[in-house]
């Protein structure tokens, strides 16, 4: 569906060709990716290995984080400072050392710097692990409470920051040359996030501190339509958002918002029809739960609480998006060579297919492999976290790395 | 040519029309038909018998007297996923503590009468140090009712260091007596029983019980007595612990009483449960024991939908403690929830709900 | 060609109907496979 482009990202217009024959390549890629996700988890977030930072939401909060600024240095920033013959000639493993270690430095910068050191110094103090722990709060929900708050930013922005290269080709700045560009898409789209978030989330602060903290945040408006007063309603369906926009707009290829050729029109089209998905997803996945486990039941716990249903929609279409990538990164989003239709379907049902499988798979051997408890709904527990991990390995591999050593860039014509 | 195009044409729109036509029913079935497609199945209810009469007295509700001193040993140890026999809980030099030992304890002592006249003890829960155990267990006579075999069962209503590590002050009177445990024990809770040591987490058992063991699964109400049953729930908990059961008795003229040590499934779940599986389930007139709500005293919005949902069920004693937490305790106060008070002796820091040594009559 | 183009869109619109119930037949197999799930 190659449309004119009013802008195009690097990403796009790289050329990169299998050194192994496919499914081999995909296969070998695959195991690649899963190992350095399992050391990167049994060093930074199993609970029985050495960091242990999986408390869940203080290791998740960095996984989010690393997750939001991968987005904008290869999206958003279309990864500037570097310049794309910088991108298309330096060594695959060397581009992967330096943009994973600035990665992992802005997020740092982010967390410690921006949220900790000032937004939660200066305005609300359950942004700051530190600054709850200074206004008395036992150290661990200090940690916990501001981390929620902090990774969900980072979820939020995920789902709003993609959408403007993706949906609106960063109209009406894609006349802009980086980093003026990238930075108007940023600053616009975090002023959007900061938004969604103090109506999203901000009212589930207002609830969480005893007493009540009702001059600050608004009571969770969504409690007579959702049953909870819980903000996990709102991070379910916008969970579901991170896992859309992503699968339209890779085994999707934007269909079929990308039909309309004029922007803004195509960009608006393409928000509504994301933000359509990520509901659709939503009401699906907490009716099949309802099916398994029972309606769930105002004010109870765990697998019956409503709350942990909208979460675990979130956790579903992670699983789901996480298969679709892999697909897309590994198995060069097969098939394509029947139309577009038809290519769409077959992806569909393999991804569908393979949602329920990994579902299955996750809570078998999510024990031993990573460390966490038995059952589908802990306290502690978040699959969300290693899911994304394992994704975000996915984008180091083959958004820095090009997907070396399996395939390589070739010279463009 | 053109049969070629038309079939190509009719294929593609076969492959949008099914993928619209899937998600299409998916979005309707779960929204507009969703009352209709949602299947309820009414299991069958199972009538456990009656009891004449019920007290239920507070061993020890004290599990631990530094909320600060248990998080900080937790946190240090990688969080609530950490398995609870990993953990080098502190025990010395805590203020607050028991001769500078953190640990404490929850048991709870049981007396049923049955409809025939006879009378039965229950000892729930053993607690944490044995030490700390001895000493509630002296004070209230539980020592003795061992050894002289006045206590007819143990038993355990889930794995975790606070109910179940203080066996030894249990078998060191009485080694044969029967035990039930919820299915979800892990082999290291066997062992301990069996007299194994396990000197990371400070805990140990020099007197290994050789009575009868009985492993009580989930698939059906578990009756040991006429008219008192005991649940087993299939939930994950914190410090690497699966499985919970709690009680179930139908007093006479009175109603369902639930008792439970730590009720990780939620109280809700359980009420629920028994108002559909259980005779006469519909009327909850106690409920007393653990209800983990706010046991660190944090708080999640989740338990305010709790506290808001509780008045549905109608419940007139309502006699929660241990790890209920006090702020759960406030904010029951405040919605007008029939809290039964305590006395706050015997090492219960407030008198909010009932303490060690506080009995409770359903009668 | 027109009369092609033409024939050719009525038959996109008949395999859409057509997917359509193939897809609804998808749900309603998922649907039930969820309950016996349960």
């Amino acid at each position: 569906m190659k449309n004119e482009h009013l802008d195009i990202l690097w990403l796009e217009t790289r050329n990169i060709t299998n050194l192994l024959k496919q499914p081999y390549r995909g296969i070998v890629g695959l195991l690649l990716s899963f190992s350095v996700f399992l050391g990167l988890w049994w060093i930074f977030m199993d609970p029985r290995g050495i960091l242990r930072w999986y408390t869940p939401q203080y290791g998740y909060m960095y996984i989010r984080w690393l997750l939001i600024v991968a987005i904008w240095q290869a999206y958003i920033f279309d990864f500037w400072p570097f310049s794309p013959k910088w991108m298309e000639t330096t060594h695959p493993a060397q581009k992967g050392l330096i943009l994973t270690g600035l990665n992992f430095a802005l997020t740092g910068i982010v967390i410690w710097g921006f949220f900790y050191a000032f937004m939660g110094k200066l305005s609300m103090p359950y942004l700051s692990w530190p600054e709850l722990q200074k206004l008395g709060m036992t150290d661990f929900f200090a940690r916990e409470y501001s981390s929620l708050a902090v990774l969900m930013f980072a979820a939020i922005a995920s789902w709003l920051s993609p959408i403007w290269p993706a949906a609106f080709e960063n109209y009406p700045w894609h006349g802009l040359q980086q980093p003026a560009k990238g930075f108007t898409v940023f600053a616009f789209t975090f002023l959007l996030t900061t938004y969604a978030f103090l109506v999203f989330m901000h009212p589930h602060y207002d609830v969480l501190f005893y007493p009540w903290q009702i001059y600050t945040a608004a009571f969770p408006w969504w409690y007579e339509f959702a049953h909870t007063l819980s903000g996990n309603f709102n991070v379910g369906w916008i969970m579901c958002g991170t896992a859309a926009v992503w699968m339209v707009e890779t085994i999707w290829e934007k269909y079929p918002f990308c039909l309309i050729k004029t922007q803004p029109l195509r960009g608006i089209a393409g928000f509504f029809w994301i933000l359509f998905v990520a509901l659709l997803l939503f009401v699906t996945f907490v009716f099949m739960q309802d099916l398994v486990w029972g309606d769930s039941i105002e004010g109870a716990k765990r697998i019956m609480a409503p709350d942990w249903r909208y979460l675990h929609t979130g956790e579903l279409a992670v699983m789901m998006l996480a298969v679709a990538l892999v697909l897309y990164f590994y198995f060069d989003n097969w098939p394509r060579k029947f139309s577009t239709e038809v290519n769409l379907l077959v992806r569909t049902v393999i991804v569908i297919v393979s949602t329920f499988v990994v579902h299955y798979g996750y809570y078998a051997v999510s024990p031993g492999l990573l460390g966490t408890q038995a059952g589908y709904s802990h306290p502690q527990q978040f699959p969300m976290a290693p899911v994304i991990l394992f994704i975000i390995v996915m984008l180091y591999h083959n958004w820095f790395m090009d997907g070396w050593p399996g395939k390589r860039i070739t010279k463009k014509q | 040519m053109g049969n070629d195009v038309t079939r190509r044409s009719f294929i593609k729109g076969m492959a949008v029309g099914t993928v619209a036509g899937y998600f299409a029913s998916a979005g309707l079935s779960s929204t507009v038909f969703k009352d209709k497609m949602l299947v309820v199945n009414e299991p069958p209810k199972v009538d456990i018998g009656m009891v004449k009469s019920l007290k239920v007295k507070v061993i020890s509700e004290t599990s631990w007297f530094s909320n600060k001193v248990l998080l900080d040993d937790l946190k240090k140890a990688g969080g609530l996923l950490v398995n609870q026999y990993e953990i080098p809980w502190t025990s010395e030099g805590v203020k607050e503590g028991f001769q500078g030992n953190n640990a404490g304890g929850f048991s709870t002592l049981i007396d049923v009468e049955l409809m025939d006249g006879s009378k039965k003890k229950i000892l729930l829960d053993t607690g944490w140090n044995p030490v700390w155990m001895e000493k509630r267990y002296r004070e209230e006579g539980i020592d003795k009712m061992l050894a002289n075999n006045e206590i007819d069962c143990f038993v355990s209503s889930h794995e975790h260091f606070d109910h179940y590590w203080g066996i030894e002050a249990l078998t060191k009177y009485n080694t044969k007596l029967p035990i039930y445990v919820p299915k979800g024990f892990y082999q290291d809770g066997f062992d301990l029983l069996h007299g194994k040591a396990f000197p990371k987490a400070k805990v140990k058992n020099d007197y290994p019980h050789i009575g009868k063991l009985t492993v009580l699964d989930s698939s059906k109400p578990n009756m040991i007595y006429p008219g008192v049953a005991l649940l087993t729930f299939d939930v994950p908990i914190i410090t690497r612990v699966f499985g919970e059961q709690a009680f179930v008795f139908n007093v006479k003229d009175k109603g369902i009483v639930l008792v439970t040590g730590c009720c990780h499934m939620g109280i809700i779940t359980y009420m629920e449960y028994v108002k559909h599986h259980i005779a006469g389930g519909d009327k909850i007139y106690g409920v007393q024991g653990g209800l983990h709500i706010s046991p660190f005293e944090d708080w999640d919005p989740q338990y305010d939908d709790l506290v808001l949902a509780l008045h549905r069920y109608g419940i007139e004693k309502l006699g929660p403690n241990h790890c209920t937490g006090y702020v759960t305790a406030e904010k029951m106060l405040a919605a007008g929830l029939p809290l039964i008070k305590g006395t706050a002796k015997n090492g219960s820091k407030r008198d909010i709900y009932l303490g060690n040594g506080d009995e409770l009559k359903f009668a | 060609m027109e009369e092609e183009r033409g024939e050719s869109k009525s038959k996109y619109l008949v395999g859409t109907l057509v997917g359509v119930i193939i897809g609804l037949a998808l749900w309603l197999f998922t649907w039930k496979m969820l309950i016996l799930a349960a």
